[in-house]
C-alpha cells in the first residue's frame, strides 16, 4: 500500500496503452485492508492504495481488455459486462461502508500517481466521504411527456367554428392544460418535499415538461419512511396517469461530487 | 451502521416492483455508471478511457439512439441543449404560440 504522497506528474495518455494500468471503482476509509476489501467485493484482484485517512479500490488490468468496439447496446456486451462489473464492485463496497464511486472507466497509470491523485484532493475527497457515510442513494425519475392525462395533451388542430367560437375553444383548452399542469407540478412538489425531508442531500431537478430525474441522499436508519413517504406521492402520481418511477438503494453515485487531477479539487 | 433495504423500484400507480436478485436493467446500470461519480481529469490520470467513453457516448447519442430509446436511454431526446432539433422546435413553437398570441389579440380587439 502506497502510503507517502506522490507528485502527480502529467503523463502522456498512451502511457496506459503500454502495459498495465489501474481501473479504479471507488474511495473508501482507510485503513483498508485489502483481503476484507476483496471479500466484501465478492471477487479477487482487488487492492488499495491509500493517502492520508482515504483509499482507492482498485483492479490491475490491461487496457486493451477496455476497449469497446460492439456497434450497439445492450446485454451481453463488453460495455453492458463492464458497467455490470463496476456497478457490482462499488454497490458490494456500499454495502460494506462508505464509498465514493468512480465513474466507468477510470484508469490510473500506476499506485504513485493514484496515491497523489488521492493526496492532492484528500481534504475534498474525506469531506464527501463524511457526506455519503450511513447513506444511500435514491432516483426519482419521472416522465411527464408520457402523462396519459387527458387533459395535458395537445389540442386537435384545425377545429372549426367561427373566430369567437376558436377563441372561446382556444382559453378553455389553455385552461385545461395549464390546470392539468398545475395539478402534476403540485403532486410532483408535495412528493419531493416528502422526499427531501428524510434526504440529506439532493441533486437533479423536476419539471413537468421534460423527462427527468432527482436523486435523493437519504440515511439508511430513516429508508423505511422515505420509501413509505415515497409510496404515497407514487400512488398519485399514478392517478394523474404519470410514469415515475422510484430506485433504490443505491451507491451515491450523484452526490461523488470530486474531480481529481484539477488545481481546485481541495 | 443500518443495512439499507434490499433493491426496490417504485412505480407511479402503487406496483412495486422487487428486481430478481436486486438487479437493475442495462439502463439504469449505465444511467449511473457513464455520467457520475469521481472523475480524474486533465491529463494527470491516464485518458485512454476518456477517450473511449466519449465514443461510447457519442455512438449511444446517435449510432444507437434507436436501441438506448428502446433501453429506456432517451433523456437527451427532449433536451434543447442536446437535441439540435429540440431546440429548433423549441424555437419553432415558441414563434408559433407568439404568432397564435398576436392573432388571437386581433381578433379579440376586431
Amino acid at each position: 500500500m502506497t502510503t507517502t504522497r506522490a507528485a502527480a506528474e502529467p503523463r502522456s495518455p498512451s502511457a496506459a496503452l503500454s502495459g498495465r494500468c489501474l481501473y479504479v471503482y471507488g474511495i473508501v476509509d482507510r485503513p483498508s485492508h485489502p483481503a476484507l476489501i476483496a471479500a466484501a467485493a465478492g471477487g479477487a484482484g482487488l487492492d488499495v492504495t491509500g493517502a492520508g485517512r482515504v483509499a482507492a479500490v482498485h483492479a490491475d488490468i490491461d487496457p486493451d481488455a477496455l476497449r469497446v468496439i460492439e456497434p450497439e447496446v445492450r446485454e451481453g456486451t463488453r460495455l453492458a459486462e463492464l458497467a455490470r462489473n463496476h456497478d457490482d464492485v462499488v454497490s458490494a463496497l456500499a454495502r460494506a461502508g462508505a464509498v465514493l464511486p468512480m465513474r466507468l472507466g477510470t484508469v490510473v497509470a500506476d499506485r504513485d500517481l493514484l496515491a497523489g491523485l488521492l493526496a492532492d484532493a484528500h481534504a475534498c475527497i474525506a469531506d464527501a466521504l463524511d457526506g455519503v457515510r450511513g447513506c444511500s442513494e435514491w432516483q426519482l425519475r419521472i416522465d411527464p411527456t408520457s402523462c396519459a392525462d387527458e387533459d395535458r395533451r395537445v389540442p386537435a388542430q384545425g377545429r372549426p367554428g367561427s373566430g369567437a367560437a376558436y377563441l372561446r375553444a382556444r382559453r378553455d383548452e389553455r385552461r385545461r392544460v395549464s390546470a392539468a399542469d398545475h395539478r402534476l407540478g403540485d403532486a410532483l412538489d408535495a412528493l419531493d418535499e416528502a422526499l427531501s425531508f428524510f434526504s440529506t442531500a439532493v441533486r437533479g431537478a423536476l419539471t413537468v415538461h421534460h423527462p427527468a430525474s432527482r436523486a435523493y441522499l437519504v440515511p439508511n436508519s430513516v429508508q423505511e419512511s422515505f420509501v413509505a413517504a415515497a409510496d404515497d406521492g407514487l400512488t398519485r402520481l399514478g392517478q394523474l396517469r404519470c410514469t415515475a418511477r422510484l430506485l433504490g438503494p443505491r451507491p451515491a453515485y450523484s452526490f461523488a461530487d470530486v474531480r481529481l487531477g484539477s488545481v481546485d479539487s481541495d | 451502521m443500518s443495512q439499507p433495504p434490499h433493491p426496490v423500484t417504485h412505480i407511479a400507480g402503487g406496483a412495486v416492483s422487487r428486481p430478481s436478485g436486486g438487479g437493475d436493467s442495462l439502463a439504469d446500470v449505465l444511467e449511473r455508471v457513464l455520467d457520475k461519480g469521481v472523475v480524474v481529469v486533465g491529463d494527470v490520470g491516464v485518458s485512454v478511457l476518456d477517450i473511449e467513453l466519449l465514443t461510447l457516448r457519442i455512438r449511444l447519442l446517435i449510432a444507437s439512439a434507436e436501441t438506448a430509446r428502446e433501453m429506456g436511454i432517451d433523456w437527451w431526446t427532449g433536451d434543447p441543449f442536446y437535441n439540435s432539433g429540440a431546440r429548433e422546435s423549441a424555437d419553432e413553437t415558441r414563434a408559433l404560440r407568439e404568432r397564435v398570441a398576436e392573432l388571437e389579440k386581433r381578433l379579440a380587439g376586431s
